[in-house]
């Protein structure tokens, strides 16, 4: 953080001083040597939670239910009528299954956000239940939304997150219902 | 106590429109309750509204030996009498036409005009029918009249019609707002510009008297299970008018408890088929003091708390939802909804979107940051959801803001009192990130405007992340 104000002396008398204010996040007080400038700066930024990355494959972005059900290699079912409704009831399922709070912030995903679950679905159960702020479990999946985007990070709070590596390695998808 | 759906009001009883005054249906009920328990009853209306015509009417059709006083002119002396010492030392009275004594009825209008001694000496009368500690045998009505009175801020109110005493306002069960002159129907406006001032028929006198009696049978006869509903009715509305600043006080909730009863009663014997809900509803809108103290009930809000109140006295009395909604402080109702999780999507929903609103900037920084950390952001429906979720995506990660600000500026100001609660800070503790996150937001968004409201919203965000993290 930085407390540099105007110069009393030097500044256009004609004109009342301007002071640039910037915000980054609470840090050590930081004075600048910018002229004019009040800076609260943070070398890192601290998050209240742990970040967790999700990623779909590039093979999944853009593509519709039918296909996305063939890249992963799952047969449509006689119990659905559509590729869709066979997709997002695995995502539901899926979605279910994640050690997640019920609702999670959505923040910009970065590389040094860990991803925990690399599978596909769990992507899509996210990717298809957030929005630019918020993921909620009970949403419905919006297929439409996984089209735009291949990756989001949620910040789940700490309270949430001791029983990620538990189920880290598990293989998600063997608790599933796959009709076939 | 059963809720219909039917919402008519009985309006085409005519009990008072029999007597030549008109437009009165939607207060035919209180009046009549208001006459049946022998209550005092306060009209508020603009002048030339019929308040005094009303009262006038009606202590005729009674046949009552009544006085109309102007207590705007009003000496107490014209009230008791010249006082004289009688040969045993007391004190008599020599009674003058126009004295108290004896009167069966007493209309006092302009109370809202009359000095402040004059209100205190009405006081007595009007509460206990006692003048001077004597007991005025005989009066069963007080009535009084006023013009709504003036405020600062309201350009309704009438100059010299002052806000009654808060204690005087509290000693009449009844305090109705006449109907508008633009709520009557067309026929009604032509029938009150060619009336003529005939005296009462025999038999719409009688009708009032029968109405009366009609209405003291029903209230006798008034069960168990409605009372019960009532009472229940009167502690969940108290709570929630509360909320919306509209305080009660304890004899108010028992007058209104009585005034359940008796308008039901009264709105029975009116109309029979009438809805237990609208008559409460009238029954409320007719006992709230609030109006003669100056102070104006926003329809929108009596509406709300009648509806909750309805619907809150449905549910089992260990439900928690009750709890929560009776709650007047909304860092509480956040507490104890979070920490109640039988309660429905829906429900969770509104409560949360009702509290945040009701929080002051800071506090509800705080309280969406612990929605999100114990995880209840995720039984909000979507769309209060998202609005959180905007507001603590800016607190669990800094905001980034660069903004050019003149140092003539006042919001320069606010910025350096932001700066200096961001000094005092420590950033090795995670909550002050939090806070400091918060008021850099509310700053970037504008949202405070002057130094003070950069201090308020960091004290209040510690102060509500206290209370919800420790309780």
């Amino acid at each position: 953080m930085s407390g540099e104000g105007h110069r009393p002396l030097l500044h256009n008398m004609s004109a009342p001083p301007k002071t640039v204010v910037k915000y980054s996040g609470l840090a050590e007080q930081n004075e600048s040597g910018t002229s004019g400038e009040l800076r609260l700066k943070s070398s890192k930024p601290v998050l209240n939670g742990q970040p967790v990355r999700f990623v779909l494959q590039p093979k999944f972005v853009g593509q519709g239910p039918e296909k996305i059900l063939r890249l992963l290699k799952i047969e449509l079912s006689k119990h659905f009528s559509t590729s869709e409704s066979q997709l997002i009831d695995l995502i539901n399922q899926c979605a279910d299954s994640l050690p997640l709070p019920e609702g999670c912030a959505v923040i910009a995903a970065d590389i040094s956000h860990e991803v925990i679950w690399p599978d596909t679905l769990s992507a899509l159960a996210i990717l298809s239940k957030c929005t630019d702020s918020i993921w909620l479990r009970s949403k419905s999946p919006s297929l439409v939304s996984i089209r735009n985007k291949n990756s989001v990070s949620l910040l789940v709070p700490h309270l949430f997150t001791k029983h990620f590596y538990e189920v880290k390695n598990e293989p998600i998808k063997q608790n599933f219902r796959l009709f076939s | 106590m059963k809720k219909t759906d039917n919402i008519s009001l009985p309006t085409n009883s005519g009990l008072f429109e029999r007597l030549g005054v008109i437009g009165f249906a939607s207060i035919e009920a209180p009046l009549l309750a208001a006459l049946a328990t022998d209550s005092p009853l306060l009209l508020i209306g603009p002048h030339g509204t019929a308040k005094s015509l009303l009262l006038n009417r009606t202590a005729e059709a009674l046949g009552l030996n009544f006085r109309h006083y102007n207590a705007s002119l009003l000496n107490f002396d014209d009230l008791v009498g010249f006082p004289l010492p009688s040969q045993d030392g007391t004190l008599q009275y020599v009674k003058t036409p126009a004295a108290i004594w004896g009167a069966g009825a007493v209309i006092f209008d302009e109370i809202s005009r009359c000095r402040p001694d004059i209100q205190n000496k009405l006081f007595p009368i009007i509460h206990e029918r006692k003048v001077q500690g004597l007991k005025l045998e005989g009066l069963q009505y007080r009535w009084a009249a006023m013009n709504p009175p003036s405020k600062d801020d309201d350009d309704a109110g009438y100059l010299g019609s002052e806000p009654i005493d808060t204690a005087l306002a509290d000693r009449f069960p009844f305090v109705l707002e006449m109907p508008a002159w633009d709520t009557f129907s067309k026929a009604q406006q032509l029938a009150v510009i060619q009336s003529e001032d005939l005296p009462v028929e025999e038999l719409s006198a009688l009708n009032l008297k029968q109405a009366i009696t009609r209405t003291k049978t029903l209230l006798a006869a008034t069960d168990e299970g409605f009372k019960e509903g009532a009472s229940a009715y009167v502690h969940a509305i108290s709570s929630l008018l509360a909320q919306a600043g509209l305080d009660l006080s304890p004899r108010r909730c028992a007058m209104l408890y009585r005034a359940c009863l008796s308008v039901n009663a009264a709105a029975t014997a009116i109309n029979p088929d009438v809805s237990v809900t609208d008559a409460v509803l009238l029954a409320l809108r007719s006992s709230l003091p609030h109006r003669a103290l100056g102070v104006v009930v926003p329809e929108i809000k009596l509406l709300s708390a009648h509806k909750e109140a309805m619907h809150l006295i449905k549910l089992a009395a260990n439900d928690p939802l009750k709890v929560i909604l009776c709650t007047k402080d909304p860092v509480e109702k956040i507490r104890l909804s979070i920490s109640a999780p039988s309660i429905t999507k829906s429900a969770f929903s509104q409560v949360i979107a009702d509290a945040l609103s009701q929080l002051p900037l800071g506090a509800r920084e705080a309280a969406v940051v612990h929605l999100f950390e114990t995880g209840a952001v995720g039984r909000l429906n979507a769309a209060i959801a998202s609005q959180a979720g905007d507001v603590y995506k800016d607190i669990a990660v800094a905001t980034h803001f660069s903004e050019t600000i003149h140092a003539s500026n006042s919001r320069f100001q606010t910025w350096n009192r932001v700066k200096s609660l961001l000094a005092g800070l420590n950033p090795r503790l995670p909550r002050h990130h939090l806070q400091a996150n918060a008021l850099a937001s509310l700053f970037a968004q504008q949202k405070l405007v002057t130094p003070e409201d950069a201090t308020k919203a960091s004290e209040y965000f510690v102060q509500t992340d206290k209370a919800l993290r420790l309780a």
